[in-house]
Formats: structure tokens, sequence, C-alpha cells
């Protein structure tokens, strides 16, 4: 009885006026309800059980006496060869492969096995656009019937990443998580946010120490966005032995930010609406490809995961929500797995219609050797960046909310029904009807 | 009818639904009365004022047995003669999503002179709970209610909400008796039995039945989870102006039916044991 961890019970501590106004709540709506003992100043924690007593200790012992382990932690950076970014022959071909990547692919088939719908609060779901299959950056919800206040919910995370640089990895993971609230229109400056460790087993020095690194970014991400972590949760030790094998999780930090909207009818989704709309990139690109979806489709690994620049991207996103807020955005939508190609597929089938944009526009800092431009401008996963839609009408403006930061209008929203990605000489890099892309899309996680 | 109709909404152990119900009731014009399964069994003289009761979404008991099962076997138990006299008297019973499948097994939908139901809802063709939005096609029914030849978008949330019949010739008693309401169709309202339009794979497309007084209806879809400018899943594409999500007239309408048609006795308790 005192050790079970039978779910679905809990334990309440009760004033004695309220004890029967409780039970009677309790037995009103069918629930076992009963007194179980009372709290005394007596510093010991005694049970009985029928008139005899088989408990009985202090609580000093049950506070103070679990022996503090010390562990060790050492981390030493993971040593891969630099495989740069090697020119892509057929850019169609590889956005179609990276599109049906598991960690890109649409999650439509689970989504819809849980309902998003429950009390009709859902102002923005999961999956949005003309055939409710774009993927959504954030839920937004209108917790309160009477006020148009909203909450955003978003999500980051790149297990990729961890492997090879658990510091980058995590604050990688915050800056999506606030990318993807600030895209529907949350405000970053009272964004909290949530953390979600999972983890090998931490005995290990080095997976300690890859936990310490996380930690590390955590701290300093938080700080540098003034993003509190309000909660969070942990699954360490996550290993199993197969006869000989071990299978280790890779060092993953799963963050939820959630952020306010001061408007729910304000609220942006990242599907195209208009066609002549221009497309806004905001943020710089670097070649930062270590663990990137582009990489892995090669067989790759190595080099420079990306990390958002802490200095510059909390005031981006601050400019980016000042634009949203001000209701100058049609669509808006981050990149993360797969980059600039990825995102502006997304967004092109999501809401039926195509875009044509120029590689040579794009927003790049300088590129070592071995750094193909188009590659790095396709696929990077460089942090803080977006995609957004603005009306011609409303460009003059845009662009003036963002003038301190990088961003550039790199194309525009089509009738045709087609993604054109063009290159030096306006050689299209990438050229694929929506279907196409919608299809891999669809086609690359299923139950 | 001046003042607001009484509906009463009853939840019980899983009911989830009960909240987005009562607001489209009161923004439909009702004074809603939430009230728990077994005060209303305690208290049937709760009946005598309401002219509506509502059965909501949710997974009552935990779905056990089957999805409504439990909650269904409480009302028939308890409620149905207390329940068929309300409907006799001009009241209007709903029941969505679970409540539709408690409705079924409590056999409300059908005249207990009649040969028996012969239809039931069960598993999703799929095999799985399925959330999305849909289009109704609503059929010209005993529902005089309701505006026949509207096409409704509501999103669907539901494991077991395939109407399946034990013969052609149920259907065709439905389809005789005027009492399919709703079928699942394309945006366009035509008719199409492919897992897009219709993702449960009901029998003929059917999402939703009524009695043979046109007062009891049920349906799987949930109209009260399209009732703020902001529910539909397209409200970012979909014109500024729009004021209101278009679930909210399906309340109106019955609530307006409601108070043009229940004789509200004065509340009179008849308790049952």
């Amino acid at each position: 009885m005192w050790i079970s961890e039978a779910q679905e019970r809990m334990v309440l501590a009760v004033p004695p006026d309220r004890l029967a106004r409780l039970l009677e709540i309790c037995a009103a709506e069918d629930v076992d309800a009963t007194v179980i003992g009372e709290f005394t100043n007596t510093g010991r924690l005694v049970l009985e059980h029928r008139g005899v007593r088989v408990g009985d200790l202090e609580m000093h012992f049950l506070h103070e006496g679990t022996p503090r382990p010390l562990r060790r932690a050492v981390w030493k950076p993971v040593e891969h060869p630099d495989p740069g970014a090697p020119p892509c022959a057929d850019a169609s071909a590889t956005l179609l492969q990276l599109l049906a990547r598991p960690n890109v692919a649409s999650k439509e088939w689970i989504l819809r096995q849980y309902d998003h719908e429950v009390q009709g609060r859902s102002v923005l779901k999961a999956l949005v656009g003309v055939r409710d299959d774009g993927p959504g950056d954030a839920a937004v919800l209108q917790p309160l019937e009477h006020s148009r206040r909203g909450l955003a919910i978003g999500c980051g995370a790149n297990p990729d990443q961890g492997q090879l640089d658990p510091w980058a990895m995590a604050s990688a993971s915050i800056d999506e998580a606030l990318r993807n609230v600030v895209a529907v229109g949350g405000d970053p400056e009272r964004t909290a946010i949530l953390d979600n460790f999972s983890w090998g087993n931490c005995a290990k020095p080095e997976n300690l120490g890859a936990l310490v690194e996380a930690s590390r970014a955590c701290y300093a991400t938080a700080k540098a966005f003034g993003t509190p972590f309000i909660s969070g949760k942990d699954s360490l030790n996550n290993e199993y032995r197969v006869g000989e094998q071990t299978i280790v999780i890779p060092p993953t930090l799963f963050v939820t930010a959630v952020a306010p909207l001061p408007d729910v009818g304000r609220a942006v989704s990242m599907d195209f609406k208009e066609a002549e709309n221009r497309i806004y990139l905001v943020g710089l690109t670097h070649g930062e490809l270590g663990a990137s979806q582009y990489l892995l489709q090669r067989g790759e690994f190595g080099g420079r995961a990306p990390r958002p620049d802490l200095a510059l991207a909390p005031r981006r996103l601050a400019a980016l929500h000042g634009a949203l807020r001000q209701g100058l955005a049609r669509s808006c939508h981050d990149l993360s797995e797969g980059g600039l190609a990825v995102a502006l597929a997304e967004m092109a089938f999501a809401g039926g219609l195509g875009a044509e944009v120029e590689l040579a526009r794009v927003p790049t800092a300088p590129l070592q050797g071995g750094y193909d431009g188009d590659s790095v401008r396709l696929f990077s996963e460089s942090c803080t960046r977006f995609l957004v839609e603005v009306r011609p009408e409303h460009a003059a403006e845009f662009e003036r909310r963002l003038a301190d930061h990088d961003c550039a209008p790199i194309g525009r929203v089509t009738a045709v029904p087609r993604l054109r990605i063009l290159g030096p000489g306006a050689r299209p890099r990438v050229d694929l009807d929506l279907e196409s892309l919608r299809r891999a899309h669809q086609g690359g996680f299923q139950g | 009818m001046k003042t607001a109709p009484l509906a009463i909404a009853v939840r019980t152990a899983g009911t989830n639904c009960d909240g987005e119900t009562v607001l489209a009731l009161e923004a439909a014009g009702a004074k809603v009365q939430l009230v728990h399964l077994h005060r209303l069994i305690e208290e049937q003289g709760l009946l005598g004022g309401a002219s509506l009761v509502v059965f909501p979404g949710g997974f009552s008991y935990g779905d056990d047995v089957a999805a409504g099962r439990i909650q269904g076997f409480e009302v028939r138990q308890h409620l149905e003669d207390p329940m068929r006299e309300f409907v006799a008297r001009g009241g209007f019973v709903l029941g969505v999503c679970n409540g539709f499948q408690v409705l079924v097994d409590t056999g409300l939908l059908e005249d207990p002179a009649g040969p028996g139901r012969g239809y039931a809802l069960t598993n999703n063709v799929s095999g799985h709970f399925e959330c999305r939005w849909v289009h109704l096609l609503n059929e010209p029914s005993r529902a005089t209610w309701l505006p026949a030849g509207r096409v409704w978008p509501v999103p669907i949330a539901h494991g077991e909400g395939r109407l399946a019949v034990q013969g052609p010739q149920v259907l065709e008693r439905l389809a005789a008796e005027r009492r399919i309401v709703f079928r699942y169709v394309r945006p366009d309202g035509s008719r199409s039995d492919d897992l897009e339009t219709c993702p449960n794979g009901s029998v003929d497309q059917i999402a939703g039945l009524c009695d043979l007084t046109g007062r009891v209806v049920g349906l799987m879809p949930h109209p009260e989870r399209n009732v703020t400018p902001w529910h539909h899943p397209r409200w970012t594409r979909l014109a500024s102006t729009r004021t209101e999500g278009e679930g909210l007239d399906f309340y109106r309408r019955m609530v307006a039916a409601a108070s043009q048609s229940a004789t509200v006795r004065s509340a009179r308790v008849s308790t049952n044991t």
C-alpha cells in the first residue's frame, strides 16, 4: 500500500474545514476519496496499519538522507572530418529525398490519431493550408472564450545535431522552439520555455559530459533570449542491450516554447496565401551543414552544427514579431531541417501556390573553401531564419521594420503550381510541381 | 418565445466536450445547465423545465466495452421513460460524437414499437481514432428545422464513428423514414466514399440520424467546434468579414426550434428509485 506506483491516484493536503465539501464533490463524481492521515509537528513519518505501527522514520532522514553520488563528466569535441558543402548535381531530386526523410516528412498519420480540437480552443492547428496538410510552425490556442488573447505552443529538437555537438544542439533547439512560436505571431519578449532531456546512461562520463555541455548551452541561450525555463522533464539512461550491442538514444533536448499572442485574429499560418506576394528571407545563412539533412542524405555527418547568434537573434525575433503584430505577413515559416529548399516546398504545397526564388538574393555569410554557395543557400540549417510572405503594398513597411537585420526579398509567390529556385544565370536548380513535393513529404514516414 | 429556453448538457466521467457544447448553446441563445448524469437520474424533474437535452462528446467511462455503451446503458436503465416523455411533449435531444454513440445505444432514436435498431456505430475502417475536418451535406429529413441542401464544414474526432447496418433493408428503412440527416460529402456537396471525404467508412457515408419526430438528432462530427471565426482550419485564407463559425447556425436553429416546440412544464419532481 505504501510503495505501490499504481496510476491515477492523487494525494491532496486539505484544510479540515474544507474536507466535508471535498468529499461531497468526490462522491458526486463517483471518485473514491479517503482520509489517510494528517500532518503533525513531531518531525516523524508514522505509518499505522490496523493499529500496528508498521513504519516510523525521521523527516530529516527522508529529506536529507539520500546519499549523493559523485559522477565524473568528460567532454571532448566529436572529431569528424568536415565534408564542407558538396555541390549538388540534381537539387530537385535531392529536395524530394530530403522531404521524405523521417525528421522532415509529414507526421500527419500520427497527428490525426489525437484529438487536437478538444474544447474547441484551437486557432491554428498542427496542420494548415488548403488541404490541411502543411506542417504548421506552432499551435495557437484561445484559452479564454471571452478574450481574443491567444497562446502559441511550439517545439524544437534535433537529435542528429546532438551527436555532433550537444552545445550547438541545445542552443539551436531553443532557437527553433522560439522561431516556431514567433512565426505564428507569439510575443518573444514574453515567452517561457520547457526542457525535456532524453539522454543515454549518465553513469558514463562521456554521456554526462555531453549533458553538461547541453545544460551550459541552455543557460547561455535562455539568458540571451530572456526566456525562462519554467518547467521540464528528463529521461536519462535511455539505453538497452541487444546481445552484444548497446543501443543508446542520441543526446536530445526537446524544447517547448509558450508565447502569448495579443490577438488570435492576427495569428499567421505557414501556407502561401496569394500569388504575386513577395517572399522575404529573414536571417543570415552560414555554411552550417554539420549533421544537416543534406549531409546525412549523402551519408556524411561532420562540419559545423548550426548555432544561433546570441547577440543578434533576440533582436531579430523582436523585429519580426513587430511586423507580424502589425499584420504585415500573409504567411511565415521558420527554416529548420532541410533548410531553405524544404521550407519553401512546404509553404508552396500547403498553400496550393507556386514560388519563384533567386538564390543569389539569399543573405549569406562569407564561405570557406569547400563550401558550394548554392548548396549552402539551399540546404544549410542556420538558426533564426524565416520565410515571410508580404503583400506588395506592405513591402516598404516590412523592410523598414527589418531594416537593421539581414532580410531580403528573394522571390515571389506564383499562381503557376511549381516551385522554381533559380541559381546563377537564372538556371533553375529546383523545378518541381506541387504534387511531387506533397507526395514526397507525405510518403516518408507512415505508421 | 421571449425567455431563453433551457438546455441541459449532460456530463459524466470522461465527457470532455461539455465546455464547447455549453458555449455553443449559450451563443445560440439557450440558458444552459451542465448536469452530471447521476444528478439527472436522481432529479428527473430537471427535465420538466428544459426544452433541449444534449449529450456532448468525450470518452464516457473510458470507452470501456465500446464507445458510449456504459453511459447509454445508464440512460436506458434510469431515464428511458422520462426521456421519451420529454420528447413526446416536444423536447429536443442532441447527441454529438460520444453523445451520438450514447443515443444510439439508448434506443431513443427508435420507435419502441418499430422493428428494432438494426444499425450500430462501430470502429472506423482505418481501425484508429481520427481527427480531421469534413463536410456534411444536410439531407432533406424529418429534422425540418435544419436547412436541407446546406454543406457544413465541421471537424470529426472519433475512433468508433462508422455506421454499420445489418442489411440493406435497414438503410432502406432509414431512407424511407427520412431519418438520414447528414452525409459526409466533398466540399462541393457531391457524394464520394473515399476516405478523405468519409474518413470512418460509414455505410452510405451517413454521419447523422434523427428519430421519427425529427427532434432527436445524433451526429458524429462536432458543430460546436466550429463556432468562432477562428475554428475553421483555413480561416487564415477566408474572408476577414467572417464573424462566426458555420456550426453556430446549427445550434441556433436547434435552440430556436426547441424554444418554439417544447411545452415546458413547471419543474415537477418525479424521483425515480
